[in-house]
């Protein structure tokens, strides 16, 4: 990716930029493509934990920044562009969901798809332990696996994993707690070892 | 806060000095519990291995192109007193309230993303020795 040319101004500074009618065209689209640069990737990111199709993620990627475009100047200030941008994609994606609910539902990807990039390239050492996990995190709940994906490898913060799954900040603290210890016991080397803190089942024959 | 919660919170760095001191005194007398924390940490270091989603080939360009008319016409209009968004037939409703535009409304705040909240396995608050 090429230098920043707004490195060290704020999310919020560089959008100020896009809708300052007073600068020249070419600037304030400098702007704006400095914020794709900053937010492309996660906002796919976010759309396909949601869609579950790297085509649907990518078109609704584009409606979110089409909406960035459009909807700049009533950008207020009073939440993170981020957690803001973040909204819009999951409102977009909640659209797609509900407009494409006639469609037959969609196939159940691969586990190593489910959570990994629709175009990984890699191909390094630690491939085994990678789909370890992908199945691992395959066996949770798709709300669980969600949250956890988002917070755990996508780098959101909880308060922005909040807004994405529309959930209360506590919720989904909770939910990715869960998940990891869910994920502990699935990854333990023997398979039952309980990291979850649940009660194991107890040995009812062994009673004497 | 439940054990697991309390857990995951001491390996985020998240527990307070006396929640720290508490659960490390009953991990230093709970071998369960101690391979309960090191199969949650197990777990994180596992998940560090997955790579971030990453956009699909040429997705960038696919997006400079949808864009480009939509920016266009966004910096085409006219910069006058404040005028209600345009809404374009055929977009969905938005989140977004369609109001005025206000650039004087973002003042130079700076402000530091909070990002990441990433799971930092391995990295327990200074001071987390067990």
């Amino acid at each position: 990716m090429a230098t920043d040319p707004f490195e060290g101004q704020s999310d919020e500074e560089v959008l100020a930029r896009f809708v300052d009618t007073q600068l020249p065209a070419g600037s304030r689209e400098a702007a704006f493509h400095s914020l794709v640069d900053r937010y492309h990737r996660r906002v796919f990111a976010i759309c396909f934990q949601v869609l579950r199709s790297s085509s649907d993620a990518e078109d609704a990627t584009q409606e979110t920044f089409v909406k960035l475009a459009r909807g700049a100047g009533s950008f207020r200030g009073e939440a993170q562009l981020s957690t803001w941008l973040y909204r819009v994609a999951r409102n977009v994606c909640t659209d797609h969901v509900r407009h494409h609910a006639r469609r037959p539902a969609t196939p159940v990807a691969d586990p190593g798809e489910l959570t990994s990039a629709p175009a990984e390239p890699d191909t390094t050492a630690g491939t085994d332990e990678r789909l370890a996990v992908a199945a691992a995190l395959d066996t949770l709940d798709p709300l669980s696996r969600q949250a956890l994906v988002l917070v755990a490898i996508e780098g959101l913060t909880y308060a922005e994993a909040a807004v994405v799954t529309d959930l209360p900040v506590g919720t989904v603290k909770s939910r990715v707690s869960r998940a990891r210890a869910r994920l502990a016991t699935a990854l333990a080397p023997d398979g039952g070892s309980d990291a979850s803190g649940a009660t194991p089942d107890h040995d009812r024959t062994s009673h004497h | 806060m439940d054990e697991i919660e309390r857990l995951t919170s001491y390996l985020d760095g998240g527990l307070a000095a006396d929640e720290r001191r508490a659960l490390e005194a009953e991990l230093a007398g709970d071998s369960a519990l101690r391979a309960r924390l090191e199969a949650l940490r197990a777990a994180d270091a596992a998940l560090e291995q997955l790579p971030a989603t990453e956009l699909p080939e040429g997705a960038r360009q696919r997006l400079d192109a949808r864009l480009s008319g939509v920016l266009a016409e966004v910096l085409a209009a006219e910069p006058a007193a404040p005028v209600p968004l345009r809404r374009v037939a055929g977009d969905a409703p938005t989140s977004l309230e369609a109001t005025e535009i206000v650039p004087d409304r973002f003042t130079a705040r700076r402000r530091r993303r909070a990002l990441p909240a990433r799971v930092r396995p391995g990295h327990p608050r200074r001071g987390a020795t067990l």
